[in-house]
C-alpha cells in the first residue's frame, strides 16, 4: 500500500465522514469488503474480528489472531452465555456471529468437536480463521476443512506456530529438502518422539454420574455434531479433552503441537501414513485413555514413532535421521540445487496479501491425521493400512467409520 | 461353555481403575485372551455381559461396558466372521427387547462399530423413536449403503429433527432414490429442514433440484449461506459429470445475485463461468 493511501487510514475516513454528516450515531466498523480486499484499495487496515468460544485458551487464541492486524472485537460468542447473550456483543449461536457483515476474521477455541463445523461455516461466510488446535476431531473433517477454504479461498491457520521456528534453522532446511525431494526410496529414516502428550492428564476418569445441566449452558448447542449424553461436569471446562466426543485424548489435543513441527521437517504436509500399529490397551467406549507407542510408517519407508513414556514398554525404535550420504552423488546435487522453501507466512501476513498461512488446511490437516490415524489403531487394536491419496483404511471398512464419523443433525460436513 | 460366573469373573479380571479414577487397562495380550474366553462361552456367555450394562452410565458398570466395546472392536478383525455374527445377534435381540433405553442407546453404539447389513432393519425400527433415532442414524450412516432403504422407510413419518436427520443422511449416502420424496420437504416449515433438503439434494448432484436450490440462495442470513454453498457444491458435481449447460446456470445465478459483501462467491462463479 502506498504511503497516501495508507494516510486514508478507516478511523480518518470515518472521522472524515462523520464530521460531513456533522454527528456521529455509534462506532460501526465497516467491514472490508466495503472498504477493501483482494483487488481492491483498502483504505483501512482495521479488521472487525469475533471469538467464538470464549473460555480456556479463548483470549489467547483471539491474541495469536490479532498480531500484525488491527482487529477490533466485535462479538463474543460461547454457549455458556445462554443467560447473558444480546445478539449484539454476546452470542450463543455462532450462526448469527457469522452473518454479520463487518467481521472480517474469527478466532475459533472451543472444544476440538466444534472446530472444523464452526471453521468451515466461517470460509463460507467469507471469513478468515484462526482455530486453536487441534484442528479437528477426525479426518474427514480435516478434508473437509481443506476442501472448504480452497473452495472459497479464505485464509487458515491453526493454533499451533512450532514449525515457523524449525522452518528457519539451517540444518532443518537441509533434512526437510532431502525428504521433500522424493529421492529417497526404501529409508530407514526414523523419528522417535517421545513424551510430551499428556497422556494421562488427558484420559478420562470412568466413574462420574450425570448432573443437572447448569443453566446459563445451552447443552444441546454445546454437543453440537456429537451425540446427546446426559451432561457430566467433566464433559466441559477443559476436561473434554477426556471424551471422544469431543476431543481424542492428550495426543488427539497435544499431538498438533508436539507433531506439526515434525510434520514440517521431513515434509510431510501433504501425505500420511501407509500403515499405522499402535500398543495401548482396548479403549473405553466414551474415554480416551492410556497407550504406549505408535509406528506410522510412510510409503518412502520413513518411520515416526510416537511413545507416551506413560504407559507399556518402549517401542525399541531409534531416531535415525536422513543424510544426505543416504543418496546417490547425482541426487545429492539435485538436492542441493533445490531452491530454499519459501519462508512461512504468519496468519496476519497471509490475511494481508490473499497468502497461504505456515499452518494452512492440508498441513494442518496432515499433522492431525497422524493424531487420528494412531487414535483409531489404538481404538481398533489392529494394525491398519491406509491410503494417503484416498484417505481410507484399505481392506478395514470399520476403521473407516472411525475415520468418518456420523453427526448429529442439522450439523453435518 | 462358560458359565455365567465365568463372565462375570472375566469381566472382574479387568484391571481396577487407578488411584485417580481412571482406566489403566489390561496388556493387549491379555484382554485378547478376556474377548477369546467370551466369545468360548458362546451366546449366553455373550447375553450374560450385555446384562450387566445398567441403565444409569454412572460407571458402577464401567468394566462391562469396557469389555463389550472391546469385543465388539475384537471381533472386527477379517478372521472373526463368525464370532462377529454371534455378538452382534445377541445385541440385536436385546436392543429389540424391553430393555432401558439408555441400555439400548450403549447397545446400538456397539452396532455402530460392529454392526452391518443384516443389522439394518433392527436398526431402521428405531428411526421412528425420539429417543433413540440420532443413535439409530449414527449406526446406519456408519454401515454405509445398505442403510439408505431404512431411511426411506422412516421418511414419510419423520418430523422436525428427525426428518432432517433422515433426509441428512440420505443425502450423505447419495440416495439418488430418494430424490423424489426430499424435494417433498424443500418448503417444510423447519429451517433445519429445508438446509437438509438443499444439501441432500446437492450431495446427490441431482440436475433436476437445481431451481429447488436457486430459490433457497435467495432467502438470507445462515440459510442464504448454506444454501449458497449447496448450490456451489451441485455444480462442481454436475460440471464433473460432464453437465456443464446445468452447472453453469447455477453459477450464471450465483455471479448475479451475490451483493458486494457476498464478492467471494461471485469470484467464484466468474471463475467457473471463466
Amino acid at each position: 500500500m502506498s504511503s497516501s493511501k495508507r494516510k486514508l487510514n478507516r478511523r480518518g475516513f470515518l472521522k472524515g465522514a462523520a464530521a460531513s454528516a456533522g454527528a456521529v450515531a455509534t462506532f460501526t466498523i465497516v467491514p472490508r469488503h466495503v472498504l477493501g480486499g483482494p483487488g481492491r484499495v483498502a483504505p483501512s487496515d482495521t479488521f472487525g474480528g469475533a471469538l467464538i468460544g470464549c473460555g480456556g485458551r479463548g483470549g489467547g487464541t483471539f491474541r495469536e489472531m490479532s498480531k500484525g492486524l488491527n482487529v477490533v472485537k466485535l462479538a463474543d460468542c460461547d454457549v455458556k452465555f445462554k443467560n447473558r447473550a444480546d445478539n449484539k456483543k454476546i452470542y450463543t449461536d455462532f450462526r448469527r456471529v457469522l452473518e454479520r457483515k463487518d467481521i472480517d476474521v474469527i478466532a475459533i477455541a472451543t472444544p476440538p468437536h466444534w472446530h472444523a463445523l464452526i471453521a468451515i461455516a466461517a470460509a463460507e461466510a467469507g471469513k478468515d480463521v484462526l482455530a486453536e488446535k487441534p484442528m479437528t476431531r477426525t479426518i474427514a473433517e480435516g478434508r473437509a476443512i481443506v476442501n472448504a477454504f480452497d473452495r472459497y479461498k479464505r485464509v487458515y491457520q491453526v493454533g499451533t506456530f512450532g514449525r515457523f521456528g524449525i522452518s528457519k534453522g539451517a540444518g532443518n532446511i537441509l533434512t526437510h529438502k532431502i525428504m521433500a525431494s522424493g529421492l529417497l526410496k526404501n529409508t530407514e529414516a526414523c523419528y522417535v518422539r517421545r513424551g510430551g502428550f499428556k497422556v494421562k492428564q488427558w484420559s478420562g476418569k470412568a466413574t462420574i454420574a450425570p448432573t443437572p445441566v447448569p443453566p446459563n449452558l445451552n447443552w444441546d448447542m454445546y454437543v453440537g455434531p456429537s451425540p446427546m449424553k446426559p451432561f457430566v461436569p467433566t464433559r466441559v471446562g477443559g476436561t473434554h479433552r477426556w471424551y471422544w466426543d469431543y476431543d481424542g485424548g492428550g495426543l488427539g489435543d497435544m499431538g498438533q503441537h508436539a507433531l506439526d513441527p515434525i510434520n514440517w521437517l521431513f515434509a510431510r504436509d501433504h501425505t500420511s501414513p501407509v500403515e499405522i500399529e499402535a500398543y495401548a490397551p482396548p479403549a473405553h467406549p466414551e474415554l480416551a485413555g492410556m497407550w504406549g507407542w505408535s509406528k506410522l510408517k510412510y510409503a518412502d519407508g520413513f518411520t515416526l514413532v510416537l511413545e507416551s513414556g506413560e504407559w507399556g514398554e518402549p517401542s525399541g525404535m531409534k531416531s535415525r535421521p536422513p543424510k544426505l550420504d543416504d543418496l546417490s552423488e547425482a541426487d545429492r546435487k539435485k538436492v542441493n540445487n533445490m531452491p530454499n522453501p519459501a519462508p512461512l507466512l504468519t496468519f496476519g501476513e497471509a490475511v494481508k496479501v490473499r497468502g497461504q498461512a505456515g499452518g494452512h488446511p492440508e498441513a494442518a490437516h496432515r499433522t492431525a491425521c497422524l493424531m487420528h490415524l494412531t487414535n483409531i489403531a489404538i481404538r481398533t487394536g489392529r494394525k491398519l493400512h491406509y491410503d494417503p491419496v484416498k484417505e481410507q483404511f484399505i481392506g478395514d471398512a470399520e476403521a473407516n467409520r472411525l475415520a468418518y464419523q456420523p453427526m448429529r443433525a442439522p450439523w453435518h460436513l | 461353555m462358560a458359565d455365567n460366573t465365568n463372565v462375570e469373573q472375566l469381566v472382574a479380571s479387568i484391571p481396577d481403575l487407578d488411584k485417580h479414577g481412571k482406566v489403566d487397562g489390561p496388556k493387549p495380550d491379555d484382554a485378547n485372551k478376556t474377548f477369546e474366553a467370551l466369545l468360548t462361552g458362546g451366546r449366553r456367555a455373550i447375553d450374560k455381559l450385555l446384562g450387566m450394562i445398567r441403565e444409569v452410565d454412572n460407571g458402577e458398570d464401567w468394566k462391562a461396558r469396557y469389555v463389550l466395546h472391546g469385543l465388539a472392536h475384537y471381533v472386527c478383525q477379517s478372521s472373526k466372521a463368525e464370532q462377529r455374527g454371534l455378538l452382534v445377534d445377541a445385541i440385536v435381540a436385546k436392543v429389540k427387547s424391553d430393555a432401558p433405553k439408555n441400555v439400548k442407546a450403549a447397545l446400538i453404539r456397539e452396532l455402530q462399530v460392529a454392526g452391518s447389513a443384516k443389522t439394518v432393519p433392527a436398526l431402521g425400527e428405531f428411526l421412528a423413536d425420539d429417543e433413540l433415532y440420532t443413535w439409530a442414524a449414527s449406526a446406519l450412516l456408519a454401515i454405509g449403503q445398505a442403510s439408505a432403504g431404512e431411511f426411506r422407510k422412516a421418511l414419510p413419518g419423520a418430523t422436525g429433527r428427525v426428518k432432517a436427520t433422515v433426509i441428512q443422511n440420505l443425502g450423505l449416502l447419495g440416495d439418488a432414490r430418494a430424490i423424489s420424496a426430499i424435494k417433498q420437504a424443500a418448503n417444510d416449515g423447519d429451517p433445519d429442514v429445508r438446509l437438509a433438503v438443499c444439501g441432500a439434494l446437492a450431495n446427490i448432484g441431482d440436475e433436476g433440484s437445481i431451481d429447488i436450490l436457486i430459490r433457497a440462495s435467495n432467502t438470507k442470513g445462515w440459510e442464504r449461506m448454506q444454501a449458497a454453498k449447496a448450490c456451489l457444491v451441485l455444480a462442481e458435481k454436475l460440471a464433473a459429470a460432464g453437465k456443464k449447460t446445468p452447472a453453469r446456470k447455477i453459477y450464471r445465478h450465483l455471479a448475479e445475485t451475490r451483493k458486494d459483501d457476498e464478492k467471494y462467491i461471485r469470484d467464484i462463479a466468474a471463475a467457473a463461468i471463466g
